[in-house]
C-alpha cells in the first residue's frame, strides 16, 4: 500500500525535473553512485547554461544501524544541494575542483539512539556540503565530500506507541565526519 | 599436499615475474567496497544445553539470501605486464550477525596488459577474525572477474564480480536458550557461499 502511494510521488518528481530541464535550459551533466558509511545511493547532477554552479539530486539509503548489523532495512532520504565551485587546479592527470554547497534533505530514517532498535521517523533538514571533484580525461569523474544536516526528526515513541517524539536530527551532525565517495559518469 | 602447495606457489611466482623489457614493478594502494549477499548456507553444530545438559545436534542447508557488504583497504604489487598480487584487509559481513576482519591475498591476471582498459580474472584467499575474537577460525576463498578502467595512467577503477566461499565455526543459536556459550559447544561448522559485486579504486 505504501509503495502504491510512493510511486506517483516519485514519478511526479521525475516529471518535474524533466519539465524543468526542457524549459529552463538545464541539462543533466553527470549521474553517479554514492558510497559512504552513512548513505548509499544514486545521484544526478544538472547544470544551467551560463551558471558556474550545479545542482545535485540524490536518492539515498541511510545506513545507520545496518552496517553494525542491528537493523536489516536502511532508511531512505531525498537530498538536494546547490553547489558552487570555489577554486580549481589542474594537475598532470586530472582537473581538481573545490566546491561548497547548501540545500535541503528529507526522508524516513532512524536517528542516533542508545536503544538497540530505534524507531524510524520523518526527517526534514537543511544541508551543507563541501568537497573535491576530480575530473579525469575519461568518462568517469570522482567526488569526495563531507556533508552535514541540521533538522528535525519526528518519530513514534519506542515505549508508548501512541506518542510522537520530535527532536533534533542528531545523526546529521554526528556523522558529518564520514566522507562520501561518488563515482560519476559524465555526459 | 606439500608438493601441490609448492607447485601452486611457484606457478604464481612465475606468472608474477616481470618479463624482459616489460614495465617495472609498481606498488599501488587503494580501497575496495561492495555488496556481497550470502546466497547459500550449510551448517552443523553439536552442543550441550546449559540447563539440563542434553546433547543437541542441529544442522541445515539450503539457499538463504542475506544482504551483506564489504570494505577493504589494499596494497598491491604489480609485476610484469599482466599480473598483480594484492594484500587486503578491512571489514566484511559473512552472514546474519557475523562480521569479520579478513586478511586476504589476491592474484589478478589482466588479459590486455596493465596499461590498457582491460578485463581481468582474480583468485583470492585468506583468513579472518570474527570482530577481534581469536576463538573462531574463518577461512575465505573467492574467484572472480572484472573490468579495469583507467581514469589516468596511475589511477584505475575496477568493477568486480566474485563468487565467495567461506568456512567458520560460529556460536550456534538454541531456540530456548539463545546464543550457546563457547564452553558448551562440542562441534560447530558452517559453510557459506556469497555473490559479490563491487568497485575498487587504486592509485
Amino acid at each position: 500500500m505504501r509503495h502504491n502511494r510512493a510511486l506517483p510521488i516519485i514519478l511526479t518528481l521525475i516529471g518535474c525535473l524533466v519539465a524543468t530541464q526542457a524549459t529552463c535550459q538545464i541539462r543533466i551533466s553527470r549521474v553517479g553512485v554514492v558510497s559512504s558509511l552513512k548513505d548509499m545511493g544514486i545521484t544526478l547532477q544538472t547544470v544551467k547554461s551560463g551558471s558556474t554552479g550545479f545542482n545535485s539530486y540524490s536518492l539515498l539509503c541511510n545506513m545507520y544501524g545496518v552496517i553494525s548489523g542491528n537493523e536489516t532495512w536502511p532508511g531512505i532520504k531525498l537530498h538536494w544541494c546547490h553547489q558552487e565551485i570555489l577554486a580549481s587546479k589542474e594537475f598532470r592527470d586530472c582537473h581538481c575542483f573545490l566546491y561548497l554547497g547548501g540545500g535541503a534533505c528529507g526522508g524516513y530514517v532512524r536517528d542516533f539512539s542508545s536503544l538497540q532498535h530505534p524507531s524510524p521517523g520523518i526527517m526534514v533538514s537543511m544541508t551543507a556540503d563541501a568537497g573535491v571533484l576530480l575530473r579525469y580525461r575519461s568518462d568517469i569523474d570522482i567526488a569526495i565530500d563531507f556533508s552535514a544536516e541540521m533538522g528535525l526528526h519526528l518519530r513514534r515513541d519506542e515505549t508508548f506507541e501512541q506518542r510522537m517524539n520530535l527532536s533534533w536530527y542528531a545523526n546529521g551532525l554526528l556523522n558529518c565526519w564520514m566522507p562520501s565517495l561518488t563515482i560519476y559518469y559524465k555526459f | 599436499m606439500k608438493r601441490k602447495l609448492l607447485f601452486a606457489l611457484l606457478s604464481v611466482l612465475t606468472l608474477c615475474t616481470p618479463a624482459a623489457g616489460s614495465s617495472p614493478v609498481r606498488v599501488r594502494f587503494g580501497v575496495d567496497w561492495g555488496y556481497s549477499p550470502q546466497v547459500y548456507q550449510a551448517y552443523t553444530a553439536t552442543y550441550c544445553t546449559t540447563q539440563l545438559g542434553y546433547r543437541v545436534t542441529d544442522s541445515g542447508q539450503g539457499f538463504d539470501y542475506y544482504s551483506n557488504g564489504y570494505l577493504l583497504l589494499g596494497v598491491g604489487l604489480e609485476a610484469g605486464n599482466h599480473c598483480a598480487v594484492y594484500l587486503k584487509s578491512g571489514y566484511m559481513g559473512l552472514f546474519k550477525d557475523f562480521r569479520v576482519m579478513p586478511l586476504l591475498g589476491e592474484v589478478q591476471y589482466c588479459f590486455k596488459g596493465k596499461e590498457c582498459d582491460t578485463p581481468f580474472v582474480l583468485l583470492s584467499g585468506g583468513a579472518a577474525l570474527n570482530e577481534g575474537n581469536f576463538h573462531d577460525r574463518t577461512l575465505l576463498a573467492s574467484i572472480g572477474a572484472g573490468y579495469r578502467h583507467h581514469l589516468s595512467p596511475y589511477t584505475t577503477l575496477d568493477i568486480v564480480a566474485k563468487l565467495q566461499g567461506s568456512s567458520c565455526s560460529p556460536q550456534p543459536y538454541d531456540q530456548f536458550e539463545g546464543l550457546v556459550p563457547r564452553s558448551s559447544i562440542i562441534y560447530s561448522n558452517s559453510h557459506q557461499f556469497a555473490f559479490s559485486l563491487g568497485v575498487a579504486l587504486y592509485f
